[in-house]
């Protein structure tokens, strides 16, 4: 036999480089930030306008409007530009969340000029036509109502709706479908007048192109943004059911979708690498405790994992799992079981095992131009200093176990989860959340959907 | 005109330059014990992507035990002699990396991707799964409820979940695809331990095995590595089932009603195809393009932009070792009759079949294949599984870089031709999902 050992092969890990990000202040509200890499002749780009939602502004604005954006711009209509975007084999595409308004771009190089040139059209010159509107607005409502159809999607949309409520972040990015019922060009219109047209905004590229012909093509086509964007209205009245199931029945479903969670700090917070790390035990990757117990040991699940949902200004904690209908409870009860156990901390291989997985792991998440351009892009979204990447992994080498399991009891708050259940009542719920100290409260899809949630 | 086709002949010459200058290198060789080995060398990013392909899926199965492919992927994790049983998981975790692994008709595919420092972790324990994988009752009896509730999360309680079951189930009548690689519950119940271990030895075996390695390796020292975990790993001595059977051709369309969990409903159509890696494969997925690739290709301009008739429209050809098939979808909007847009569907179909695509929609549709090719293999584990698949499927490993030779032989009357042959109305499957509420109308 060959083999010299049956024990795990042992190796030394080797430092971190983490991509060398150059910025640029361009003036006129505009900065770029840019990492020259020559293995393809493409180059990823990302413009980011930020765009914190005001409240009271119908959910899905943002959305309809990015669709719309590249429906006809300049001289050229929808068809035209998807023409011309597929025949340059370039990928072109608009989005927005409740935080920001991007535009994408993946393009060979040598038609980098002229897609940024198509993406000043789109940005500047958009045909916002009222047939395009009611076109969209249709095919967003049939999308929702698709959409209606799957069980995470409903048990997220709750989730958010409680676990955000009276922000700005309650709402899918699509809209419910009372305010898509109310939307109307001009609130197209004016929102792309005022919240995107001339906004200070941020480019985050990764490709083969030197900073300096990046910087001059972007000064020429997409000049003068000197209007800041507003800033992010707090809601008085923040109130959070965390007292409640929330059960959304879906007949004939196959098993029921649970989330559970509540709110969190976000990433500035100072404790988040511990958050990190105790979340990444619980039910970070495969091995983790709820994945072992869910997965492994009773054959509940096929998957259970949690994480966190970072936004600017609110964050939540959350796990979320599809489970036998018939052991909806059992598994509820050991997920509970298992938050209560972290509260007493890991252990040491618990610990050395997150921490190396979370930095060793690192490099993986730098592998493509796309992961690139979206990691920098993340922090430009996030409001986060450009050295965060470096900052965090410099605070993940001085963490202690000891650190981490001084705020274990502090991680997530025992009492008091958002819950959220879709699927068929199989079981006696109003004895299980009874035993839970839990109210139930049903709720019908339509009004899910819809925005109809009263607390 | 003339200034704008000169551009676009620069523009997909330039493309091909590249392609060509970005080959993709590789060492290619076979261990005595018949383990095909794949190294590519990219030292970019300091990671490293360790794969197997072993060529055993679905389609290998004994029909009384269809989904002993996909379980066996499960029990792949349970543990080895020297490894607990969840000790994969926890490693690859530990070392900063990830695994993972998924079962088709035709094969099964493990990869790890880790730190390019743990080379040597990643290949000793692929070794240990070849050499002494443990496989208990513990294990049996948990996976077997692991699966259930992974085809319940990703087929049974998902709107149209049941599609490429259903689909596959009408189309095939005697080939082994008439089953997908979920397969049965009832057959991994009823199955024994003895029965397991048997298709451990005989499909786990080096001899259908192929190690593919991309990323940040030294090429020399990676194949010391290999020689020392796997050389003295024995070959395969028992008889591999290789199904030959041939799907007689349909004879009429098979057209069945699902009422299912939905609101929306969906109308598929899939037709026969040849198998991948032929000629008029080539052409077929080059008409898929042509119909659903991107927002101007013709389903989607006509169906979802122009008319407003469906809300997602699109064709995929179905790429299999044995031959496969076409399918085309769509959901239509609110208020739209699935016959109507079964009608546009046909249209469009009858279209392609009647007139030949246009230059410009030609030259298009070469740069939109070209342009994937540029973009596609960006990761070390694309590039590993890409390898593994080109040598597996057409032992060509070197297929990586000239496929698209392949896309670039096809001509716009083959793209004709094809859909004439092919697509045939009178020899389909056509799928209707209808909402449940609809079944005692």
């Amino acid at each position: 036999m060959n083999r010299i050992s049956d024990k795990i092969p042992a190796s030394v890990f080797h430092s971190t480089n983490l991509p060398v990000m150059n910025r640029l202040d361009l003036g006129e509200g505009l900065t770029l930030i840019h990492h020259e890499v020559n293995s393809l002749p493409i180059v990823n780009l990302n413009f980011i306008i930020p765009l914190p939602l005001i409240s009271g502004e119908k959910s899905g604005t943002a959305y309809i409007t990015s669709n719309l954006l590249n429906e006809g711009a300049g001289k050229l209509n929808a068809f035209e530009i998807d023409d011309l975007l597929e025949s340059m084999g370039t990928t072109l595409s608009v989005h927005a969340s409740a935080d920001n308004f991007y535009l994408s771009i993946l393009t060979l190089t040598e038609n980098l000029e002229k897609s940024i040139s198509l993406a000043r059209d789109i940005l500047m010159t958009p045909h916002l036509n009222e047939s395009d509107f009611l076109r969209e607005r249709e095919r967003i409502r049939n999308r929702v109502v698709r959409m209606s159809d799957d069980a995470s999607y409903l048990a997220e949309t709750l989730f958010q709706k409680i676990v955000f409520n009276n922000s700005v972040y309650e709402s899918p990015v699509t809209g419910f479908l009372n305010d898509l019922n109310k939307l109307a060009i001009e609130d197209v219109r004016n929102f792309y007048q005022n919240r995107i047209k001339n906004i200070a905004a941020s480019v985050v590229s990764v490709g083969n192109i030197k900073l300096t012909e990046l910087a001059k093509l972007i000064q020429h086509f997409l000049p003068d943004r000197r209007i800041s964007a507003p800033s992010f209205q707090k809601t008085d009245q923040f109130k959070i059911d965390n007292t409640t199931i929330y059960f959304i029945k879906r007949k004939d479903s196959k098993q029921s979708e649970i989330i559970l969670g509540q709110p969190t700090g976000g990433r500035k917070e100072k404790r988040l690498a511990e958050k990190i790390i105790l979340n990444s035990v619980l039910g970070g990757p495969f091995s983790s405790r709820l994945n072992q117990n869910l997965r492994e040991k009773h054959g509940y699940t096929y998957g259970i994992s949690s994480g966190f949902n970072f936004n600017k200004h609110l964050s939540a904690w959350q796990l979320s799992t599809g489970v036998d209908s018939e052991n909806t409870y059992n598994a509820l009860k050991q997920i509970l079981f298992e938050i209560e156990r972290l509260e007493k901390g890991v252990s040491d291989n618990e610990f050395q095992s997150a921490l190396d997985h979370t930095l060793k792991s690192i490099p993986l998440q730098f592998e493509t131009q796309t992961q690139i351009t979206n990691k920098y892009s993340n922090l430009i979204s996030n409001g986060l200093a450009h050295d965060y990447f470096e900052n965090f992994i410099k605070i993940l080498h001085e963490l202690s176990i000891e650190q981490v399991n001084e705020y274990a009891s502090e991680f997530i708050t025992k009492k008091g989860f958002v819950i959220v259940v879709v699927g068929e009542r199989i079981e006696p719920v109003e004895k299980i959340a009874a035993e839970m100290s839990y109210n139930l409260k049903d709720v019908k899809i339509e009004d899910v959907i819809s925005g109809n949630i009263t607390f | 005109m003339i200034r704008k086709t000169i551009m676009m002949i620069l523009l997909f010459a330039s493309v091909t330059v590249f392609a060509e200058e970005k080959k993709i290198e590789f060492e290619q060789y076979k261990l005595d014990n018949g383990l095909n080995v794949i190294l590519h060398q990219d030292n970019s990013t300091p990671i490293v992507a360790v794969t197997i392909m072993y060529h055993v899926g679905s389609k290998n199965e004994d029909p009384k035990r269809t989904g002993f492919a996909h379980f066996f992927e499960h029990l792949m994790f349970e543990g080895s002699k020297n490894i607990d049983r969840g000790g994969y998981d926890k490693i690859v975790q530990k070392a900063g990396g990830t695994l993972n692994a998924n079962t088709s008709f035709d094969r099964t595919f493990y990869y790890q991707i880790l730190p390019a420092n743990q080379l040597e972790l990643g290949l000793w324990l692929e070794s240990e799964r070849l050499l002494h994988l443990k496989i208990d009752s513990i294990g049996v009896e948990t996976q077997r409820k692991v699966v259930k509730e992974e085809k319940k999360q990703r087929l049974d309680n998902q709107p149209y979940g049941s599609l490429l079951e259903k689909t596959f189930a009408n189309a095939y009548k005697v080939h082994p695809y008439r089953w997908t690689p979920i397969g049965s519950a009832q057959y991994i119940d009823d199955a024994t331990l003895d029965e397991f271990l048997e298709f451990y030895k005989t499909y786990y075996v080096p001899n259908n095995a192929t190690l593919s390695i991309a990323g940040d390796i030294d090429i020399d020292d990676a194949k010391d590595l290999i020689e020392k975990y796997f050389s003295d790993i024995p070959s395969g001595q028992r008889k591999m089932l290789r199904p030959e059977i041939v799907e007689p051709p349909m004879e009429k369309e098979v057209k069945e009603i699902v009422y299912d969990n939905v609101q929306l409903p969906l109308i598929v159509n899939a037709y026969h195809i040849p198998a991948q890696g032929t000629d008029d494969y080539y052409a077929l997925s080059m008409l898929t393009t042509l119909l659903s690739g991107g927002k101007s290709s013709r389903l989607y301009k006509e169906l979802v932009d122009n008319k407003q008739v469906a809300l997602q429209a699109g064709s995929i050809p179905f790429a299999l070792e044995d031959p496969g098939l076409f399918i085309t979808f769509a959901i239509p909007n609110i208020g739209i009759e699935p016959d109507s847009l079964q009608n546009e569907i046909g249209s469009e179909i009858a279209a392609v079949k009647k007139d030949l695509i246009t230059e410009r929609e030609f030259e298009k549709l070469q740069n939109q294949i070209e342009a994937d090719f540029v973009t596609q293999n960006s990761t070390v584990e694309g590039i590993a599984e890409s390898l593994a698949n080109y040598f597996v499927y057409f032992g060509n490993a070197d297929l990586i870089n000239t496929e698209i030779e392949r896309y670039l032989k096809v001509t716009r009357e083959d793209l004709k031709r094809v859909a004439n042959q092919y697509l045939d109305e009178n020899r389909r499957v056509v799928l209707l999902y209808m909402p449940k509420s609809a079944e005692n109308n």
